[in-house]
């Protein structure tokens, strides 16, 4: 085993790690606060990469050239407008069915995922799209052939996944609207008699993961150039078991999950094998779910008397 | 209809299938007095709460006026009533139904100045108590999610303001060492004082209590009926209270309502009460 090998799996890992984190937090806040799974949440941001890929051609038009400008156009274009596509899926498929069994809402998630990516496929076209590259250059550590090589693109990914984590972590521990939001969590009828418009609350969850996701779409489609309308299916799966390992409903537990299934995955296809990755990723959430039910950092449900 | 009654309840029925719950009751709550609400278990008196919470819709005809805030609240439009008939040929009435279905609810009832707790005690656990008393009060504190982000001046002030009075409450109801600690690891006795602070955070008017005393110890429950003629007193507070220990009921409340399967009663004084046959009977049973 050789190490320059294994840590530059380690970055890779954790370069994809955070790109899953900040999927599964749209999932893990959403499953929080009206305990559903949004299964429309991987299309969101697959929807995001389109709308990120737009973004930039729109600039190229206009003959701008600047890529910091071009990426910071671009970030706060498809933030937007993915935040509405979140907000208005929220109140199109899931209000409505508020109060109704919980597999209700669960059957409209999938058929909202279904019409999104046919609604992508028809205005996009079916074959795979690709931006040109943006953030060129890398970092290499280490001399001759035994090195590791960290690209900008791959760097610019961590830290704004970083950065996007600790503005969302500053809302919903420090502002009025995040702890509006973690009463709504923990007893949605009380926060109702306190005066808190809950389905206001329900909404502004569905855009901050949204923008979540809208961030991971960007990055994604910075670093890699390529998309078609399907990558929200296997993404969105395992975002959600980034979720689940790291403890669905808890926020810590989501970055964790996603960092710990990107690194362990990548470790897989770096020793053992590329083709088997998945099905590795999916043999650890078993295994984590049969020791710890509640995932890595969730908190198991005792059942009141 | 009496006008210095800050809650009117007029007519109120509700039916369970084909159980009636409650059955045509009327009577009101006046201002800055203490009313309490008892009557055997299953009378309904809960279910009075929920119908003015919103739990519950009232069934046709019911009528519900908080008067508060300056102005008369109809709490059962409020909380979305259904469409009716009429309705479809008076545009205003069907567009302010149409708004109350979709923004209507809960919220709004305690926006406009009514405040309830619970027979258990429903706090958010995982929060700190002051935390807990913050919530109440996100009317008063700066919205906008942008301000919060980047701790604008108005924002670290509404913040500063909320603090003082959450600091107030706490004080009033003795409290205030346990300011910083998590709500769910207070003693009984405490959470439930720290559920009526929390309510007194949202400044309603009228404030309904739900057996604040149940599982209290006699000193306990001596120093909240304290507490509660203080708000009568010192804040002006109109109390509508759900209680069993005949002690507390009798010692501080002005006016009381008695129902019995889902029917008022009697409706006086506690003195009028205590003297009064057909209460004696629906308690202890006919001779």
């Amino acid at each position: 085993m050789d190490l320059h090998i294994f840590i530059q799996q380690l970055v890779n890992g954790l370069v994809l790690g955070s790109v899953y984190g900040l999927i599964a937090i749209g999932y893990t806040m959403v499953y929080g606060i009206i305990g559903m799974i949004n299964f429309a949440h991987g299309d969101v941001y697959m929807v995001s990469a389109y709308l990120s890929a737009i973004a930039i051609a729109l600039l190229s038009i206009f003959g701008i050239a600047s890529a910091p400008f071009i990426i910071f156009v671009v970030l706060i274009f498809t933030i937007i407008i993915t935040s509405c596509y979140g907000w208005t899926i929220e109140r199109v498929a899931y209000r409505p069915l508020r109060g109704s069994t919980r597999l209700a809402p669960l059957i409209s998630a999938i058929g909202m995922s279904l019409f999104l990516q046919n609604y992508v496929q028809l205005s996009q076209g079916a074959s795979t799209q690709g931006v040109p590259n943006l953030i060129k250059g890398n970092l290499r550590i280490g001399e001759g052939n035994d090195f590791v090589q960290i690209t900008y693109a791959q760097g610019f990914i961590v830290i704004s996944a970083i950065f996007g984590m600790l503005i969302l972590n500053f809302i919903i521990q420090k502002t009025s609207m995040g702890r509006q939001c973690r009463a709504t969590q923990q007893d949605r009828t009380m926060a109702g008699l306190l005066g808190i418009n809950t389905d206001r609350i329900i909404s502004t969850v569905f855009v901050l993961g949204s923008a979540m996701a809208a961030l991971a779409g960007v990055l994604v489609t910075l670093n890699y150039g390529t998309f078609d309308f399907y990558i929200g299916f296997i993404t969105g799966v395992k975002a959600f078991t980034a979720a689940v390992l790291g403890g669905i409903g808890s926020l810590p537990g989501a970055i964790l999950g996603g960092i710990v299934l990107g690194m362990s995955e990548s470790l897989f296809s770096g020793f053992i094998n590329t083709d088997y990755k998945d099905v590795f990723a999916f043999c650890l959430l078993v295994l984590i779910l049969i020791f710890r039910p509640s995932g890595i950092l969730g908190k198991p449900e005792v059942e009141k008397v | 209809m009496d006008n210095n009654a800050i809650l009117n309840v007029a007519h109120l029925n509700i039916k369970f299938g084909g159980i009636i719950a409650l059955k045509d009751i009327n009577f009101h709550v006046p201002r800055a007095s203490i009313t309490a609400l008892i009557g055997p278990n299953g009378a309904g008196k809960t279910t009075v709460f929920n119908c003015l919470t919103g739990f519950y819709k009232g069934g046709p005809g019911s009528k519900l006026t908080l008067s508060s805030k300056n102005k008369s609240n109809n709490l059962v439009e409020m909380l979305g009533e259904g469409f009716k008939l009429q309705d479809f040929i008076n545009p205003p009435a069907f567009v302010k139904r149409i708004y109350f279905k979709m923004f209507g609810g809960t919220h709004l009832v305690c926006r406009a100045g009514l405040a309830r707790t619970f027979q258990n005690n429903r706090l958010f656990e995982e929060m700190s108590v002051v935390e807990n008393l913050l919530v109440a009060q996100h009317m008063s504190l700066e919205k906008s999610l942008l301000k919060g982000v980047f701790q604008t001046k108005d924002y670290l002030e509404s913040q500063e303001r909320a603090l003082d009075k959450a600091h107030d409450w706490l004080k009033f109801f003795k409290l205030d060492k346990r300011a910083n600690d998590i709500a769910g690891e207070l003693p009984y006795g405490e959470q439930k004082r720290l559920e009526i602070a929390r309510a007194m955070c949202t400044s309603p008017e009228l404030l309904c209590l739900d057996e604040p005393a149940a599982g209290l110890n006699p000193a306990e429950s001596a120093e909240l009926s304290e507490l509660i003629i203080r708000l009568r007193d010192e804040h002006r507070i109109s109390v509508l209270i759900i209680e069993h220990d005949m002690h507390l009921v009798m010692k501080i409340a002005d006016h009381i309502v008695v129902l019995n399967y889902g029917e008022v009663l009697f409706d006086g004084t506690p003195a009028e009460v205590r003297n009064s046959s057909k209460v004696i009977d629906a308690y202890l049973g006919k001779e």
